[in-house]
């Protein structure tokens, strides 16, 4: 008896050794898995290197009457018109009002608002507005001579935080790209700034809107402060703009209206920054809006763009209106005066599948073509001039992604997508479809559909804007969507410009709203920024989705990168502005 | 697709060979094929870059736990004992999910106690089943279960989801199809098929599948286990039972126990073994189709889960019917039930307000009635019979 229940014993503990082993073993597997570094898969590459052909492009403007497939909207009376909606059953309809909100009937304005190339957005060396140009497609500036592919704080400067909308909002979020600005001597001068800073031809302000309110002015260099920064009292989101001509005004809008108890009025406002105040602003409370969940919601998250040659400025409103301001500005470098008077033409639409009307992307064009996505997954163009739709088509939920544009053969082609909103909700069709949509018809040339997880809080899909691939790695866009594999995952996928077929798509460990940058290197090569909600800035090889290397800014970067030369500038939700190096 | 045929190809090959198993396998003839199957289809998918993060952490963590459990019960640790290795192992991963960022602290909480609950239920029953010779239901149940969370994972969409359940249905066939091993001292089966739910369960959930649309599967096992568990400790047989295994502690182990006082059990004791694996993979099915109709139709979860409870409810009514459930008590009880489904089509009607979610608990009520009918008369039939 004695030995069998020492044999039994002997059994059992063999048992338990085995069950141990294996259980380290798959233990062992999870650790492993859970430890290693993104993972990329690669597809193919036939047009490695090259872009689309692209022609030089004029602001002429585009007769609609041109347009492959044109038909003039039906009118509706009144001063409304429809349209056929793209995607989706029913009419886009619209009306286009003055500023005293008095619909216009025959609006023909006769001043033509249009851009041409995107490299003459603006003659002044930086990042003057979200992206850089009415492309949305240079968001750095310069070259960088990159030998270690290392990235190093240069400096940092503390900001502080909002508490707003029932939550907390520390640092600079999204789509928060900082402004760098290397001004005229003259624009310096007017502005006060010091001596040494007037003098020296390379300085370069960082002017940066933020949560706490303020907006802050900083020596690139150095990070050190070039005026007392500007408190508005109530916190920034989005991206400023300054003025294009030089002109030291400043166009930026106010994401929250609440600061703590306090309460305030929904602005767009205009910064003078010689008097380092505002001067000028569109109220965000507008009569005309249509604005749905919740009602009366009067944010501006989108980075205004100005036509320089016609004094114009458009900005779209998260109250779903699309502002025409004629600004009636002038510089007088020599009397240290600027002035601005805008003067407001505006249009609103419907249309049946809308929710929420609002937008909170920003606007590209091309020409007099305009384009941006809106909180029910429409994806508009109008025209720049007389404020009518082109065409509208509806991508289904919540767009807030910027269009980003590029002329291929003369002919404008959009990338953009969309995110996962009110299908989560639902419980349905949990997909990120990005696409590439030619911009005359607002047909889909192609559609990339990524599955992704749904929040209510922080969405999922595409939040950032596609980044545009240059020089060598100017055959793919890259798309930086979030919450695809897991809800703290995302995916950084490249796709080929022409096919929408996978170059790379890239697992990220955590998953991120910033927006991807490219610097472009001086040995030829072209580098990728972007950071994450870990708080990981990632220098990458655009041409394989790895990484060169990451550094930490403590906390959420869900802001985008701005850069010029050497040196980029971010804050985080950690509560700084950073200036980094890149070497 | 690869990991799925690899998965199916060593489960079904290790099935075969464990009919030769000697000794203490025998216990593990059942359930260690299975297991073997989704490693091997795990480490695939790992191996072929087609596993997410999460279908590691999840199908990792839950082999793991169904492998201590497995071990805990060949050596026969106490229940609490058993509970605590479950709880360890799935709160560790929800804990690492909630360190993650994929939920918040309370939902990872949730989860764990949620998932612990299922396990253990599973478990029982599954060892349930195993005393009963019916070792071929609970491989059965996790196909229906799987192909059911393939549909969700279809229409959310989610590959990560679909690509798991894939494995898992592919690594429970075998199970389904040959003859049962391991016989009544098969452990291995419930721990396995445990893991399994976990892992898939929790992924479709934080995939944004809803409470009730995840706990779906099992919810019938789920009020089968309550029912037996509740009826262990208020029934004169219960008490009885529990009292015999002298002191709390043996006492709370007795309770825990799986032995064949399942309902399905009973009722394969009173009319057939077919006849009440039908109804229970039946009933599952039907479920399953609410879940699905309620997900199609937009119900709010809470609504859902009551609903799909009901219908649980309607098939343990059928059940006890046909174990020794009077027919005035049945009328009663369906009485009863039609009350509860009044409710929930008032609760439909004022927070949803459609037509059609308003009559879906008085339709599964209707259905209940429809198939209580033959018992109600037959019950009549035998009634008069002895009355003359």
């Amino acid at each position: 008896m004695g030995m069998e229940r020492d044999r039994g014993d002997r059994r059992t503990r063999r048992r338990l050794r085995v069950g141990l082993v294996a259980a380290a073993v798959a233990g062992s597997v999870v650790l492993a898995a859970c430890s290693a570094t993104d993972p990329v898969v690669t597809g193919s590459r036939p047009d490695a290197g090259s872009a689309p052909s692209a022609g030089p492009q004029t602001r002429t403007p585009v007769e609609l009457d041109t347009l492959p497939g044109w038909t003039p909207p039906t009118s509706l009376g009144n001063g409304g018109y429809a349209r056929p909606l793209l995607g989706a059953a029913g009419d886009i309809s619209w009306t286009v009002y003055d500023q005293q909100s008095q619909p216009i009937t025959n609006h023909a304005p006769t001043r033509t608002v249009a851009w041409g190339d995107p490299s003459d957005y603006t003659t002044i060396p930086g990042v003057l507005v979200w992206r850089g140009n009415n492309a949305r497609t240079a968001p750095t500036y310069g070259t960088a001579d990159i030998t270690q592919k290392k990235l190093q704080i240069a400096w940092t400067h503390d900001i502080g935080a909002v508490s707003a909308d029932g939550s907390y909002f520390p640092g600079a979020g999204w789509t928060g790209q900082p402004l760098l600005v290397n001004w005229p001597k003259a624009t310096k001068e007017a502005m006060g700034l010091s001596q040494a800073e007037i003098d020296d031809p390379g300085f370069v302000e960082v002017i940066y809107p933020v949560f706490d309110g303020h907006i802050y002015r900083l020596d690139l260099a150095t990070g050190t402060q070039t005026r007392p920064a500007i408190d508005s009292g109530w916190g920034f989101k989005g991206t400023g703009s300054i003025d294009p001509r030089g002109y030291p005004l400043l166009y930026t809008g106010q994401g929250l209206n609440e600061n703590g108890e306090a309460t305030g009025p929904w602005e767009y406002r205009i910064f003078d920054l010689i008097q380092n105040k505002q001067v000028a602003q569109i109220s965000g409370t507008d009569e005309v809006s249509h604005r749905q969940d919740p009602v009366g919601w009067g944010a501006f998250d989108s980075s205004a763009l100005v036509d320089r040659f016609s004094d114009t400025l458009i900005e779209p409103g998260e109250n779903g209106v699309i502002y025409s301001a004629k600004l009636n500005a002038s510089f007088d470098p020599a009397a240290k005066k600027v002035s601005v008077d805008p003067q407001l033409t505006k249009m609103v639409y419907s249309t049946p599948v809308s929710r929420q009307y609002g937008i909170e992307s920003s606007a590209a064009a091309w020409r007099n073509l305009m384009y941006a996505n809106d909180n029910d997954g429409n994806l508009v163009c109008w025209d720049a001039t007389t404020l009518q739709v082109v065409w509208a088509h509806n991508f289904s939920d919540n767009a807030d992604s910027t269009p980003v544009l590029a002329d291929e053969g003369g002919h404008p082609y959009l990338y953009t997508g969309n995110s996962v909103g009110w299908r989560g909700a639902e419980r349905r069709d949990q997909v990120t479809g990005l696409v590439k949509v030619d911009g005359l018809t607002g047909q889909v040339v192609w559609r990339y559909d990524l599955p992704t997880y749904y929040d209510f809080a922080v969405k999922g899909g595409l939040l950032s804007t596609p980044l545009l691939g240059q020089g060598e790695d100017s055959d793919m866009v890259i798309f930086n969507v979030a919450k695809t594999t897991a809800p703290s995952e995302g995916t950084l996928i490249a796709l080929d410009r022409r096919t929408g077929r996978t170059i790379w798509s890239r697992s990220l460990a955590h998953y991120s709203w910033s927006s991807p940058v490219m610097i472009h290197g001086t040995d030829g090569h072209e580098y990728g920024v972007f950071g994450d909600s870990a708080g990981l800035l990632h220098l990458f090889d655009p041409a394989t989705g790895h990484d060169y290397s990451t550094l930490s800014l403590g906390k959420n970067v869900e802001a985008s990168v701005s850069a010029y030369d050497n040196m980029l500038v971010v804050a985080s939700y950690n509560q700084k502005i950073y200036g980094i190096t890149v070497s | 697709m690869l990991a799925a045929g690899i998965a199916l190809v060593v489960s079904g090959g290790a099935a075969l060979l464990a009919r030769t198993l000697p000794g203490w396998r025998t216990r593990v003839a059942g359930g260690g094929p299975v297991w073997l199957g989704l490693a091997v289809g795990l480490l695939v998918l790992w191996l072929t870059s087609s596993a997410t993060n999460l279908t590691v952490i999840l199908l990792g963590a839950a082999l793991v736990a169904g492998l201590v459990e497995t071990v805990l019960q060949l050596v026969g640790a106490p229940w609490v004992f058993r509970l605590i290795g479950q709880l360890a192992v799935i709160g560790a991963t929800m804990a690492l999910e909630y360190q993650r960022g994929d939920m918040f602290a309370v939902t990872a909480a949730v989860g764990a106690v949620v998932g612990v609950a299922a396990f253990s239920v599973i478990v029982f029953a599954t060892r349930g089943a195993a005393l009963s010779g019916a070792s071929r239901t609970p491989p059965l149940l996790a196909l229906v279960g799987a192909v059911y969370l393939g549909v969700v994972a279809w229409g959310l969409p989610n590959p990560g989801v679909g690509a798991l359940v894939l494995v898992v249905a592919a690594a429970v066939v075998p199970l389904a199809i040959l003859p049962g091993r391991g016989g009544p001292d098969e452990v291995a089966l419930g721990p396995v098929l445990a893991a399994a739910a976990f892992a898939s369960g929790m992924y479709a959930w934080l995939a944004n599948a809803s409470p009730a649309m995840v706990l779906a599967p099992v919810a019938v096992l789920e009020v089968d286990v309550a029912w037996t568990l509740v009826r262990r400790l208020v029934a004169v047989d219960g008490r009885a039972r529990l009292a015999a295994a002298g002191g709390w502690w043996r006492g709370l182990d007795a309770w825990s126990e799986p032995a064949t006082d399942l309902v399905a059990q009973r009722a394969a004791a009173a009319t057939s073994p077919r006849a009440a694996s039908a109804w229970l993979v039946g009933a599952t099915v039907a479920v399953l189709a609410l879940s699905v109709v309620q997900w199609w139709l937009g119900v709010h979860w809470l609504l859902a889960a009551a609903m799909i409870l009901l219908l649980a409810l309607g098939w343990l009514l059928l059940q006890l019917a046909a174990i020794d459930l009077p027919r005035s008590d049945l009328i009663a009880w369906l009485a009863g039930l039609s009350v509860l489904a009044g409710v929930l089509a008032i609760g439909g009607h004022l927070t949803d307000g459609r037509r059609l979610v308003t009559a879906l608990p008085l339709l599964v009520a209707l259905v209940v009635w429809a198939a209580a009918l033959p018992r109600l008369r037959g019950t009549a039939d035998r009634a008069s019979a002895v009355s003359t």
